[in-house]
C-alpha cells in the first residue's frame, strides 16, 4: 500500500487512526501491530510470511545472546547465525537470482546444476532486515531485548517505516514502545510534515518523472534532453524519497514516536562524504555503525586499509540497493570519490576561509558526480547507462535539442523551477529568519499561510491521484 | 506567545485537514466497504479484496470525481502545462488531440479509388469531401515543442486530396472554407472538442448543395438560405472530448449551437441497431433533447443532439422531400449535423459509419441499394484510422436473383407479446444474400410509425442484423432489404415485426406481395436478367 493512494489516505489513515486514538493506551501497541501487518499484507499477502519469520527468529536470537552474555561464547555463535539467518533471507529473495544468473553467464557448465530462479522481492525487505539485524546486534554489544514479541514485531514492521524507512534504532524507539506522549500540538505537527513529504511525491517526484521516464527511454536523446532526464531524475528520487520520510516520520509522530530525520538538502553538499551525511542519512549511520566500525573505521594503520573500509562499505551501499551492476558501480563510484576525498583532504581543503573558487569547482564537481551516478542508479543495464552518459556529452552525434526537450523545458517549467528551489533550504532559512527578526505578527501569518497551503496541495495531490497520475515510489524495489 | 499562537493556528489547519480526509472517507465508504464485507463474509481473498479496492479507488467511482478533474485542470493551466492528460492547448485557446498515429494515405487513397472504380461501373457518381480541420491551414497553431508528426495532418490531407484529383475523383476541400484562418476556427469549432459547430456544418451544407447541383444537375437547392432556419445558442453548456479530459477550467466550457428548421418537415430516422425509430418534424425526428435541457459536463456529449451519436447505419427519410433521391452518405463523427441539414433536402439519406458497420461490405452495400450518389466524407485526423480505409474488395459487380418464395399477402395478427413477427418459411444458408421486398404494408389494428425486419440467430438466440421500414415513406417508396447471412456454423431466420420490436402488443400488419430472392454477385461480363428493378 502507498500512502500517496487513495486506499490508504481514505480508507487505512482514518481508519487506524480512529481506533488508535479510541483504544486505551495498553492496546494500542497490539492495535499497530495488527495494521502493520495488514499494512504489509495489502500488496503482496504472502510476504507477510517472510516478515513475521523475521521476527520471530531475531525475537528468539536476541533473547538468546542476551542470555548467554556470560561470556561464554555461544554469545558470538548465536550472533553470527542470526547474521546468516538474515543475511541468508536477504540473499535469497534479493541476490539469488542475480547470483544464479551470473554464475550460468560465466560458467555454462553449471547450468545443469544451477537453475535460472525468478524470486519475487518482498517488498521493503531490505529496509525491515537492516533494521532487525541492528537491533540484535544492539543487544549484543550490551542492550536490553525485548521480552514482548509483539513489541519487537511492532518495531520491526511498524508502517511508517517499514517498507522504505527510515531506518529506525531500536534504542532510539524502545522507551516510545512502552511509554509515549503526544500532544495535539505535536500531532499537528506530524500531519504537516506528513503532508508535506506528501505534496513532495504527488506534486513533484510523480511529475518530474515524467521527464525522466522519456528521457531514459528515447531511443534517440539530444544533448539538452539527457541532461534534463538525468535533472530530472535527481529531484524525482529525492521527492520521492525523502517525501516518503517525511511522511513516515510525520506518520509516526502523529502516533507519539519520534523518528529522526533521514534527509538534510542533500544537493547542497560541498563534497560527496558531505552528501551521504545529508542523504539516507540512516542508512549511512547504520553501515558505519555495523560495518564501516567494526573493520576498523578511520583509525586503521594504513591508509591502504582505510581506502579498503570505504570502498567496501560503498560497494555494499551499492548492493544493499539492488542486484544489478548498475548498482555495484554507482556505489563504487560514491566510494571511489570518498577515498580519494579521504586521501586528499578535501573537505578540509573546502573549510570557509580557505580559496573559495576550490569551494566552487568542488561543489559542481560534487554535483557531477551525484547526477553521473543517478544515470546508472536509474538505467536499465551499463550499456544503457553508459549510452545515456555518451548522449549527455555528446558523444553519439545527438542534436544539442529536441522537441522534447523544448516541450519540457517549457511545461514543466514551473515544476522544474519549484523542485530546484525546494531542493535548497532557502526556504525554510527564510521562515527561519522571519521567525528570529520579523514582526512576530507577520511570523504567525507566515506559518498559517504556509500550513494552509501544503493542506491546500494535498487537496490537488488528490486530484492527481483521481487522474490515475504516475505514481510508483522508487524506494520500493529495495 | 508567538509560537502558542503558531501552534494554535497548526491545530486549527490540521483539524480541518482531518475534516477533510473523514468526510471524503465517510462519502466513499461504500467503496471499500463492498469488497470488505465480501472478504469477511469469504467470498473473496485477502488479495482479490486489496485488488478490487484498489481497482475502485483508482477508476471511476470515487465521489465528487469530476471537481477533483477541474481542479486538477485549473493547476495543470496555472502551472503552464500545454499538454494534458491527452488534449493539448493550441496557441489559440483550443483543445485539439495531444498526439495522432501515423497518417495511412495510402491505404486510404487506394480503398477510395478502386471504390470509385467499382461505383463507375454502376454509373454511381461518387464524391470525396474534406472536412475541415482544427489546425488551420494558413497558420500553426501548435506549440513549437509539439514533435513534426502531429503537424502532418493537413498535408496528409492534401496528399490524399492529391491523389484522389489524380485519380478523377471529384473532391470538394471543405478546409478551404471553414478552417484555412484562425478566424474561421474560431467561428466553426468547438473550443474543448474535435468537431465543428452547428454553425461549421451548416455552412458546409451549403456548400455541398452547390457541388451536389453540379453533379446531380436535376438536384436543387431549397434549404440553405440561413434565413429558413433558427440558430440557437445555450452559452457555457457543455464540454467536448478534450474538456472531459481536463474540466472546466483548463480551457473553459463550450456553447451549445444548433439550428432548427423554420419550415415544416415531415421525417422518420431509423436506427437499425438500437431499434429506434423517431418521426415527425426535424426536430421531433432527429434533436436528442437531453443535451438541450440538461446540462452535464462529464456525462453528456452535447455535440450529438443531432441524431444521437455515431451508428454503423441509419436511414433518414423525408416525406417531403423537394429531390428525390437516395444519397448514401459514408463518414466519421463529423457527418451528425450535416446529414441532419442534409435530409431536409433529400428523400432517404443512408449513412454508414465504417468503423461500426459490419453487415457486409460497404461495396456490396452499394450494389445492393444503388443509391443515386455517394459521398465520402472523412476530417483530416480519421486518416490516421486505418478502418476508413476499409470499403470492401475490389471485384465485378453485378446481381442474379433467384425467387425462393412468395406470398401475395401475410397478416401479422395482433397479440400480446411485444415480439409478434414473421417468419419467413425459407431455410436461409450461411455465407448467402437475401432480398426481401414487398410491396405495400397496412396497420390492421393498432398503431406504429414503422416496423422491423430481422436476421436472427437461432443458435444464439441474437440480433445478426436488422431493418427499419417507415410505412408511409415506404408505401410510396417501397420495401426492399437485402442481408447476408454470416458464414458460420448457427443458424439463421428472417422475422418480420407487426411493429418495431418489443413493442408489437396488440397491432395487426397486413404485409402485400412479399417476395424472398437468394442474391448473387457476379462479375460483369455476366450480368443477367435477374438485377434488382
Amino acid at each position: 500500500m502507498l500512502f500517496s493512494s487513495m486506499e490508504f489516505l481514505f480508507f487505512f489513515f482514518p481508519v487506524v487512526y480512529g481506533v488508535y486514538y479510541l483504544l486505551k493506551p495498553g492496546a494500542q501497541n497490539y492495535w499497530l501491530l495488527l495494521a502493520s501487518l495488514f499494512f504489509y499484507a495489502w500488496g503482496e499477502p504472502s510476504f507477510v510470511l517472510v516478515l513475521i519469520a523475521s521476527i520471530l527468529i531475531n525475537y528468539g536470537l536476541a533473547l538468546l545472546i542476551e542470555r548467554n552474555g556470560d561470556g561464554s561464547g555461544k554469545k558470538k555463535y548465536l550472533l553470527i547465525l542470526d547474521i546468516i539467518l538474515n543475511l541468508g533471507i536477504l540473499f535469497t529473495f534479493k541476490y539469488l537470482n542475480f547470483t544464479t544468473g551470473i554464475l550460468r553467464d560465466l560458467f555454462p557448465f553449471v547450468k545443469g546444476v544451477i537453475p535460472a530462479t525468478s524470486i519475487v522481492l518482498p517488498i521493503g525487505i531490505s529496509f525491515f532486515t537492516f533494521q532487525a539485524l541492528s537491533y540484535v546486534i544492539d543487544v549484543y554489544r550490551g542492550g536490553k531485548a525485548q521480552k514482548n514479541p509483539a513489541y519487537l514485531g511492532l518495531y520491526i514492521s511498524l508502517f511508517p517505516q517499514l517498507i522504505a524507512g527510515p531506518i529506525v534504532r531500536y534504542s532510539t524507539i524502545s522507551g516510545q514502545i512502552e511509554n509515549r506522549e503526544i500532544t495535539f500540538s505535536s500531532f499537528s505537527e506530524g500531519a504537516m510534515q506528513f503532508l508535506r513529504g506528501l505534496n513532495k511525491k504527488m506534486l513533484l517526484a510523480n511529475v518530474l518523472a515524467e521527464a525522466a521516464d522519456r528521457a531514459f527511454a528515447a531511443k534517440e536523446l539530444s544533448v539538452g534532453m539527457a541532461w534534463l532526464g538525468a535533472i530530472c531524475y535527481a529531484m524525482q528520487i529525492y521527492f520521492d524519497f525523502s517525501g516518503y520520510s517525511d511522511m513516515a516520520i510525520g506518520l509516526g509522530a502523529m502516533l507519539g514516536f519520534r523518528f529522526e530525520k533521514n534527509f538534510d538538502y542533500p544537493y547542497i553538499s560541498k563534497t560527496v562524504t558531505e552528501f551521504w551525511r545529508r542523504w539516507h542519512i540512516s542508512l549511512g549511520r547504520w553501515f558505519r555503525d555495523y560495518v564501516y566500525i567494526p573493520l576498523g573505521g578511520s583509525r586503521v594503520r594504513s591508509r591502504g586499509r582505510l581506502a579498503f573500509n570505504l570502498l567496501f562499505v560503498w560497494l555494499l551501499t551499492g548492493a544493499w540497493h539492488g542486484a544489478e551492476w548498475t548498482f555495484l558501480l554507482w556505489g563504487g563510484l560514491h566510494g571511489l570519490v570518498i577515498v580519494l576525498e579521504k586521501m586528499l583532504d578535501i573537505p578540509a581543503r573546502l573549510e570557509p576561509g580557505n580559496r573559495s573558487a576550490l569551494r566552487g569547482i568542488y561543489r559542481i564537481f560534487t554535483a557531477l558526480v551525484v547526477l553521473i551516478g543517478w544515470v546508472f542508479f536509474r538505467a536499465d543495464n551499463l550499456q544503457a547507462a553508459w549510452t545515456y552518459i555518451c548522449a549527455m556529452v555528446g558523444g553519439t552525434g545527438n542534436a544539442l535539442t529536441d522537441y522534447s526537450f523544448e516541450f519540457f523545458l517549457r511545461d514543466y517549467a514551473v515544476y522544474i523551477a519549484a523542485g530546484i528551489l525546494i531542493c535548497t533550504p532557502v526556504l525554510e532559512r527564510l521562515k527561519n529568519w522571519i521567525q528570529q527578526k520579523g514582526n512576530p505578527r507577520f511570523s504567525v501569518c507566515v506559518e498559517i499561510v504556509s500550513d494552509t497551503a501544503q493542506v491546500l496541495l494535498f487537496i490537488i495531490g488528490v486530484s492527481f491521484l483521481i487522474m490515475n497520475s504516475h505514481n510508483p515510489f522508487i524506494y520500493f524495489n529495495f | 506567545m508567538k509560537q502558542r499562537w503558531i501552534n494554535r493556528s497548526r491545530n486549527i489547519i490540521c483539524v480541518l485537514f482531518l475534516i477533510f480526509v473523514g468526510v471524503t472517507a465517510f462519502l466513499n465508504r461504500e467503496l471499500f466497504s463492498g469488497p470488505l464485507n465480501e472478504f469477511l463474509s469469504g467470498e473473496m481473498d485477502f488479495r482479490e479484496m486489496t485488488e478490487d479496492i484498489h481497482n475502485i479507488f483508482t477508476g471511476n467511482q470515487v465521489n465528487n470525481r469530476y471537481a477533483y478533474i477541474n481542479l486538477n485542470g485549473l493547476f495543470a493551466r496555472l502551472s503552464g502545462r500545454t499538454k494534458y492528460n491527452g488534449a493539448q492547448l493550441m496557441n489559440n485557446g483550443m483543445l485539439i488531440y495531444d498526439a495522432l498515429n501515423t497518417p495511412k494515405t495510402e491505404a486510404l487513397a487506394k480503398g477510395m479509388i478502386g471504390f470509385r472504380d467499382d461505383l463507375a461501373r454502376l454509373s454511381i457518381p461518387f464524391l470525396f469531401v474534406a472536412a475541415p480541420y482544427k489546425i488551420p491551414l494558413s497558420e500553426d497553431v501548435l506549440p513549437d515543442y509539439v514533435s513534426v508528426p502531429d503537424r502532418l495532418t493537413n498535408q496528409a490531407m492534401n496528399e490524399l486530396i492529391g491523389k484522389a484529383r489524380d485519380a478523377g475523383i471529384k473532391v470538394t476541400d471543405l478546409r478551404q472554407e471553414l478552417s484555412a484562418t484562425r478566424e474561421m476556427l474560431k467561428r466553426y469549432f468547438y473550443r474543448t472538442d474535435q468537431h465543428w459547430t452547428s454553425d461549421g456544418a451548416f455552412r458546409a451544407f451549403q456548400i455541398l448543395m452547390d457541388t451536389l447541383h453540379e453533379t446531380l444537375p436535376d438536384v436543387t437547392e431549397h434549404y440553405t438560405d440561413e434565413s429558413l432556419w433558427m440558430r440557437n445558442e445555450l452559452p457555457a453548456h457543455w464540454l467536448g472530448s478534450f474538456g472531459k479530459k481536463v474540466g472546466t477550467y483548463y480551457a473553459g466550457k463550450d456553447s451549445l449551437i444548433y439550428h432548427l428548421p423554420r419550415f415544416e418537415t415531415d421525417m422518420s430516422f431509423a436506427v437499425p441497431k438500437h431499434n429506434r425509430l423517431t418521426t415527425g418534424s426535424f426536430e421531433e425526428a432527429l434533436i436528442q433533447e437531453q443535451y438541450i435541457y440538461e446540462k452535464d459536463f462529464f456525462n453528456y456529449n452535447a455535440y450529438c443532439v443531432y441524431i444521437g451519436g455515431d451508428y454503423p447505419i441509419t436511414i433518414h427519410r423525408n416525406r417531403r422531400a423537394p429531390n428525390d433521391k437516395k444519397i448514401l452518405l459514408i463518414k466519421d463523427s463529423f457527418m451528425l449535423p450535416l446529414e441532419s441539414f442534409l435530409s431536409t433536402e433529400f428523400s432517404e439519406i443512408i449513412v454508414i459509419d465504417p468503423r461500426h458497420y459490419q453487415d457486409s461490405e460497404i461495396r456490396e452495400y452499394v450494389l445492393w441499394n444503388r443509391p443515386d450518389l455517394v459521398l465520402m466524407m472523412y476530417n483530416p485526423s480519421s486518416i490516421s484510422a486505418g478502418e476508413y480505409a476499409d470499403l470492401g474488395t475490389n471485384a465485378g459487380m453485378g446481381l442474379e436473383e433467384t425467387l425462393l418464395w412468395e406470398e401475395p399477402e401475410v397478416s401479422i395478427l395482433p397479440g400480446l407479446a411485444g415480439d409478434n413477427c414473421y417468419r419467413l418459411p425459407v431455410h436461409l444458408s450461411g455465407g448467402k444474400t437475401y432480398r426481401i421486398s414487398l410491396n405495400q404494408a397496412a396497420l390492421t389494428r393498432g398503431d406504429t410509425q414503422g416496423f422491423t425486419a430481422e436476421l436472427y440467430n437461432t443458435s444464439l438466440y441474437l440480433n445478426d442484423s436488422s431493418m427499419i421500414f417507415d410505412i408511409e415513406f415506404c408505401n410510396e417508396h417501397g420495401y426492399n432489404w437485402t442481408v447476408k447471412v454470416p458464414e458460420d456454423e448457427s443458424e439463421h431466420e428472417l422475422l418480420i415485426y407487426a411493429g418495431m420490436k418489443g413493442e408489437t402488443q396488440d397491432i395487426g400488419l397486413e404485409l402485400s406481395d412479399i417476395s424472398l430472392y437468394e442474391v448473387k454477385e457476379i462479375g460483369l461480363a455476366e450480368e443477367s436478367e435477374g438485377e434488382k428493378p
